[in-house]
């Protein structure tokens, strides 16, 4: 047992020599994010766009044609229907039902009626179109907030370049997961939101290791060169970074296996976050840092000189 | 940080057995967990509705209607005290949110400001702003010779608020009527109300009994225009109204109504003739009121009115003292039960609508949170096997801390009353990764040191002690995000906030301090010379 000990120490990869590939791959990728937004757009879940749901599950096969058949005669305007969890399951989601929130209603209720007996109503929701535009907008102002608090936060405790760093590494982090949801067409919904914010306390987190690694460097190795300093720091922390990234994906795993469906949009963004956030460590916040004019060197505390001394320089 | 101070170590304890105390309820059943004495802690977490199963209804007040009504009020009693004073008034009409007119006499323009600043106190000031001052409900402005008494920003809001607290018992005696559903009934925003109801599936008839307003009014009839159309103007102090569902053609009533719902104590479905009708009991005032009218008005027809709609207009054959009545109407059983229901429960002060609905079937629930179990369960031993495998001893130290993590989670949540979904399933999932992170920045801070030159014990000492910041910092950052997921987010969402929020404020406790008692009390009964994360001979101690 504790393997750890056996894991390398004191590597020294170049991480700020590599940083025009990975500057490169940052900017092919936004471009494809852009282009995934604004040409396939967010497939707005009913919490943001307003409509109706129902999901019911039957004994026998659902003939979904059939369903199809009878739903449609209910003039509700654009209507899906498709199975979920296998043949005997199906969910009928209509966009944009004429009328008010009273005609959403009354539109269930025909639908339930125009299936038939024999169904099992496992799920009916409906949004009216007031609420799902507050909705979205407290989903964006929530996401606003986070970023703008924790970026004071991490300029309160470091220095207003950091804050910044990390405020466009979180945004850059947010943005990608945004492409995974317009590439993929995964439902972005209110639990898209809370994966978003979510996601952003990870990337966050992530950037915090090693600027508060780097802070302390910089106190310690007065003569280094900055690029030097970026690249020891984040090497120091890159095994801290593996096991706490392994430890995390290790614990949301199952639940991308077994968590069920309402849980695998969740799961996934989470999942893409640990490896964005990680990256975004690195070569967003990191790099940035590098550009950034006058970063003061801290002044070196009583406390650390003892052990700034007793240290061999890596 | 390589003391544990007596202090540390018995507060440490402390919080683990009273964490346990707390979480221990929720591993019993429901039942067994209500029978248990007072003294003993017995609060579970409930289970949101995506886990129970059940309807979520979100409400929004029509307050236009309650705003017009109290205009009304308002130029009722302007056109009144006007008149009383003998102040000329003309174009008295409604504005936005107010009523207007001149005063076309230069002399009395002063004198009308004086009365429509007497109806307006009169009308209404309602207790709030900072101090609790008694804030002016409606406002005087007057421009030339033209007067306008106005609602305040605080007028609105406390019509609006008066609106919501009315309705919310209403609401709750309409769906709960017996008292035995565990309905939640919340107030959100200015005017919205939302409405949960754990097990229930369809909502039809939710919606049914919360679509009306059930106000009932008794007005009497015109005299001689006996069978209006729809086309007849009604002459001054009468109203229109139409037949309800089943009652042809029209009628002419009194403006005013004679007695309202609000004296009712009793309402119930029965029998007559076969036919299902309406039995109901006034209070005393509403009986003495209701003994006068019927005495002075014998032959004429008195109209039953419910939200607007004339439900039936017996002649009056004799006077009627008991406090007593019945009404009489085309209604079949169930919609006789369901009015008598309204009638007890009484009338809403604004028309509700449902502006989002939310319905999660039992067996979708039950499948949720086996599913959720499962994952967050696995998910645990795996970081388990994690932990263990990198760390050893140490691994195991971690776990520990991390058992107590979600203990610690459970208990505050129990605490709190708070509700667990199935995003906050994933929330606490999350927070393991999350809680981990503590003790391997520790860990890997001691193996730093050690590969520095450190001895063991100092190597542990500063472990800890440098990584604090790195941990303090995510931490507080991550329970920013939980916090801003709790505010602004709805249902399921804030759910997930509260568990991420606490599991991190808790793990900051496990890991610092549990781990470290751990570690300490490893240290002084070995005085090992190698750390079970390092390999023997990489210290140079």
């Amino acid at each position: 047992m504790a393997l750890a000990k056996y894991f390398p120490h004191a590597t020294k990869i170049d991480f700020v020599g590599a940083r025009y590939f990975a500057f490169s791959l940052t900017l092919l990728l936004f471009i494809g994010v852009i282009a995934s937004l604004s040409v396939r757009g967010l497939n707005l879940g009913i919490d943001f766009e307003g409509g109706l749901l129902i999901e019911a599950a039957s004994k026998q096969k659902i003939d979904i044609a059939d369903v199809r058949k009878k739903v449609g005669a209910l003039n509700l305007g654009d209507v899906q229907v498709q199975h979920v969890g296998g043949e005997s399951g199906i969910m009928i989601r209509a966009e944009r039902p004429p009328g008010d929130e009273s005609a959403q209603a009354k539109a269930i209720d025909a639908i339930k009626k125009a299936l038939g007996p024999g169904f099992e109503f496992r799920r009916q929701e409906f949004v009216g179109p007031k609420v799902s535009e507050g909705l979205f907008r407290d989903g964006m102002i929530a996401t606003g907030v986070a970023l703008l608090l924790i970026a004071i936060y991490v300029w309160v405790r470091f220095e207003w370049q950091f804050g910044v760093a990390g405020l466009v590494a979180t945004a850059h982090d947010v943005t990608m997961a945004l492409g995974v949801y317009s590439a993929t067409g995964l439902e972005f919904d209110l639990t898209a939101i809370a994966a978003l914010l979510t996601l952003a306390g990870y990337s966050i987190n992530e950037t915090i290791v090693i600027f508060d690694r780097l802070r302390e460097n910089m106190r310690r190795y007065k003569k280094t060169s900055f690029k030097e300093l970026i690249n020891i720091s984040v090497n120091q922390n890159l095994f801290r970074t593996m096991m706490t990234g392994g430890a995390t994906l290790v614990a949301v795993l199952p639940m991308l296996i077994f968590g069920g469906e309402s849980l695998f949009a969740f799961t996934l963004a989470i999942v893409f976050g640990i490896v964005t956030g990680t990256y975004s460590a690195i070569y967003v916040s990191s790099s940035l840092l590098i550009y950034m004019p006058h970063i003061r060197r801290w002044r070196e505390e009583k406390d650390d000189k003892g052990a700034a001394t007793a240290k061999a320089r890596a | 940080m390589i003391n544990v101070t007596r202090f540390q170590l018995w507060s440490a304890l402390l919080v683990c057995v009273f964490a346990l105390l707390f979480a221990g309820p929720n591993a019993l059943s429901e039942r067994t967990a209500k029978s248990l004495p007072s003294w003993v802690p017995h609060q579970q977490f409930s289970l949101g509705l995506d886990l129970q199963g059940g309807a979520y209804l979100l409400l929004e007040a029509e307050m236009k209607e309650v705003v017009t009504d109290s205009l009304k009020n308002v130029r009722d009693q302007l056109r009144k005290s006007l008149r009383d004073q003998r102040v000329r008034y003309e174009e008295m009409r409604y504005v936005a949110r107010g009523v207007a007119f001149r005063a076309p006499d230069a002399a009395q323009v002063d004198k009308a400001r004086e009365i429509a600043e007497r109806v307006a106190r009169d009308a209404g000031s309602g207790s709030g702003g900072v101090f609790g001052a008694r804030q002016q409900l409606y406002e005087v402005r007057v421009e030339g010779n033209a007067i306008t008494v106005r609602l305040t920003n605080a007028g609105i809001a406390s019509l609006n608020e008066r609106v919501i607290d009315q309705a919310m018992e209403i609401l709750r005696k309409r769906i709960d009527p017996e008292g035995t559903r565990e309905v939640t009934i919340q107030r959100q925003g200015d005017t919205r109300v939302i409405v949960e109801v754990p097990g229930v599936s369809d909502t039809a008839e939710i919606r049914e009994r919360i679509g009306t307003t059930a106000k009932m009014t008794f007005h009497l009839v015109h005299p001689s225009i006996l069978a209006p159309t729809k086309d007849t103007l009604p002459p001054p102090g009468y109203k229109l109204l139409k037949g309800a569902k089943g009652e042809e053609g029209y009628y002419l009533v009194v403006d005013e109504p004679e007695l309202d719902g609000t004296h009712l104590t009793d309402a119930q479905q029965q029998f007559q003739d076969g036919l299902p009708i309406i039995t109901f009991r006034f209070d005393t005032t509403g009986a003495r009121i209701f003994c006068k009218i019927t005495q002075e008005n014998i032959k004429k027809p008195f109209a039953i009115v419910l939200d607007n709609e004339v439900i039936s207009a017996p002649v009056i054959q004799s006077a009627i003292c008991g406090g007593s009545g019945i009404i009489q109407g085309r209604f079949t059983v169930e919609s006789a039960t369901r009015l008598a229901l309204l009638l007890r429960a009484g009338a809403l002060p604004a028309k509700f609508n449902v502006v989002e609905e939310r319905t999660v079937g039992a067996t979708l629930g039950a499948d949720a949170i086996e599913a959720g179990i499962w994952a967050s369960m696995l998910g645990v031993a795996l970081v388990a096997v994690y932990m263990i495998g990198a760390y050893g001893l140490f691994g195991f130290f971690a776990i520990v801390a991390l058992t107590f993590n979600l203990i610690i989670l459970a208990a505050i949540m129990s605490l709190l009353g708070a509700t667990l979904t199935l995003p906050g399933i994933a929330g606490i999932v999350l927070s393991l990764g999350m809680s981990v992170d503590a003790n391997v920045l520790i860990y890997e801070r001691m193996r730093e040191e050690i590969r520095a030159g450190r001895t063991t014990l100092s190597a542990i000492d500063a472990g800890f002690r440098r990584a604090f910041t790195a941990i303090s910092d995510s931490n507080i950052t991550s329970i920013i995000a939980g916090l801003l997921l709790y505010l602004f987010g709805s249902g399921p969402v804030k759910g997930f906030g509260v568990t991420l929020a606490i599991g991190v404020g808790a793990s900051f406790f496990t890991a610092i301090m549990l781990t470290r008692i751990q570690v300490v009390y490893w240290w002084r009964l070995l005085r090992p010379k190698y750390l079970p994360i390092m390999r023997r001979g990489a210290a140079t101690a």
